[in-house]
């Protein structure tokens, strides 16, 4: 006797295609989406969905959670400073003090459970997908973006030249880390200008990368090392806890713009 | 000349700082000195004006503040510097917020006490006054002969700022800091991993929240005032208050761990201010 219901090819290749194509046409028009699915996109990403924000994650690679899941030296280990070891309470991931202030998780945990919260929470995910471009709008708001399945950039002009297409959204995060790529291709077209990395306080810059994260333009959030590009903060290395705090507070302000525009 | 009046504006975000015992040295190195203690210079300037454009004044001098960022270590700050919305809003909810405590970014230090100094009224601004601020961020100065910005704990002028960050991170720390922390860069480690790895090898430093900071700050302050009297600031005497430290040893021997405060010279540069009674002396210690 077997184990499983039978079921034909066709029948799982439709079920693929429906479900896909359900949820690619309802999020064709989304509140918000963030561009990178690092820890700071997850972390907005969790806390709009929480909040009943229709929420897509764009992610370019197959895999979601970015730099999180190892930590310096191809190390596993994730350190946070407080008050971010909060964070990883909410998300129910275990962690040691390693001194006053200092707290380390296991990366593939921390990075799973934020992942799923993330999920939980109602977000979903467009991965595999690169960002292309902006959809602009009257006074130059950022009103979406344009996407292109992510193995077509690797394949030569000749044998793939597919033609991306348009989601659109109320706001943008760029979340993609120090490429800060939605503000580098606004900055290709003359529409913003970003200070790139700047000198400053290497020990102090996570602080100030929390504090510079808000709206770039009207319709573009920028969170996590994004900022860093966006306002010549330093270029750091692995900084968890500002990312995650980061991510949190583009979520607030995503949700202030939210409020404004209705 | 004889300086009548000194005012202090403290920095309510260094906590670790007893402005009014630094209040109290000023005026025990210079009994015969008017010296005043007040919060940061910006607030009472503020207050200065109605709430319709109050708002306008704050969002200004944010503008300014933000222009005087420095950006890049290798480039001066150039006139009217171009600033984006979220620079601005940084610098505006620091003025309006006490409590808003982030910091980190360098200012060029004549630019800033520029900015400050044109909230001082011509009538306080006259060479018998000498105002110091305070400030928790960090500053530095455009240096022509290696071209490139210098991290600075003191600019003497009109007028003088103090950068308490400055005093823990413009004096170097042990080599072996440096070294430590771009080993640990080179392989990757967080920030967090970097610093507690380097910290290990920064020798005796001064941290932010270091009670030895007013001790420290006095010998600053007194640099500014050496600087009004006298045209210079420093002294070549290690063992002096006035020594311009550009190591944390130097700075902790020249501040905390010499016998004598001052040189014999700078001790009586003090105290002929303190004998004076306005008008009639001029400095022979330069």
């Amino acid at each position: 006797m077997a184990l499983f219901h039978p079921i034909d090819e066709k029948d799982v290749t439709r079920a693929i295609v429906g479900s896909f194509m359900r949820q690619f046409e309802e999020y064709a028009e989304s509140d918000v989406i963030i561009v990178g699915g690092g820890p700071s996109g997850l972390m907005a990403g969790k806390e709009l969905a929480s909040k009943g924000v229709k929420t897509l994650i764009v992610e370019r690679n197959n895999y979601i959670g970015g730099g999180f899941w190892i930590g310096g030296y191809l190390m596993n280990k994730l350190t946070v400073r407080a008050p971010a070891q909060k964070v990883l309470e909410e998300l129910g991931v275990p962690y040691e003090e390693a001194q006053e202030g200092l707290f380390v998780a296991d990366g593939p945990h921390a990075c799973s459970k934020l992942i799923a919260a993330a999920c939980d929470a109602g977000v979903k995910f467009a991965n595999m997908t690169i960002f292309e471009d902006v959809v602009l709008r009257e006074g130059n708001r950022v009103a979406g973006v344009v996407i292109n399945w992510t193995p077509v950039t690797s394949l030569p002009r000749e044998i793939t030249c597919v033609d991306p297409v348009a989601i659109e959204s109320k706001i943008v995060i760029d979340s993609t880390g120090h490429d800060a790529c939605v503000l580098a291709k606004l900055e290709q077209r003359g529409l913003a200008k970003t200070v790139g990395f700047g000198a400053m306080w290497v020990e102090r810059s996570e602080d100030l990368l929390v504090e510079h994260t808000g709206e770039f333009m009207p319709g573009l959030i920028v969170t996590g090392m994004a900022v860093s590009t966006a306002y010549g903060l330093p270029r750091m290395g692995p900084t968890f806890g500002g990312m995650l705090l980061s991510g949190r507070r583009g979520a607030e302000v995503a949700l202030e713009k939210l409020a404004e525009m209705k | 000349m004889f300086l009548s009046e000194v005012h202090l504006y403290s920095e309510p975000r260094c906590r670790s700082v007893d402005f009014q015992e630094l209040s109290s040295y000023v005026k025990g190195l210079l009994p015969r000195t008017r010296v005043m203690l007040a919060g940061p210079i910006q607030e009472e300037y503020f207050d200065g004006f109605e709430s319709s454009i109050r708002a306008g004044v704050v969002k200004q001098m944010a503008v300014s503040l933000a222009q005087a960022k420095v950006k890049a270590l290798e480039e001066p700050v150039p006139d009217e510097q171009s600033v984006l919305a979220g620079e601005v809003a940084y610098e505006q909810r620091r003025l309006e917020d006490r409590k808003n405590e982030v910091f980190g970014l360098i200012y060029d230090a004549h630019i800033l006490s520029a900015i400050y100094g044109s909230l001082i009224s011509a009538e306080k601004s006259r060479i018998e006054h000498l105002h110091v601020i305070f400030t928790n961020q960090l500053i530095g100065t455009w240096d022509m002969a290696d071209r490139r910005y210098h991290a600075r704990t003191v600019l003497c002028g009109s007028p003088s700022i103090v950068s308490l960050s400055g005093i823990t991170i413009a004096p170097a720390k042990d080599t072996g800091f440096y070294i430590a922390r771009r080993s640990a860069e080179a392989f990757g480690f967080a920030e967090e991993e970097k610093m507690e790895v380097a910290s290990g090898y920064a020798g005796d430093s001064l941290s932010l929240d270091d009670p030895r900071l007013t001790e420290v700050a006095k010998g600053y302050v007194a640099q500014a005032l050496a600087h009004r009297l006298s045209g210079d600031a420093f002294c070549s005497d290690p063992d002096c208050r006035l020594y311009n430290a550009h190591r944390q040893r130097e700075l902790i021997r020249a501040q905390l761990d010499s016998d004598s405060e001052y040189c014999g010279m700078h001790e009586e540069l003090f105290n002929r201010q303190a004998r004076t009674d306005g008008g009639q002396w001029t400095s022979d210690c330069t």
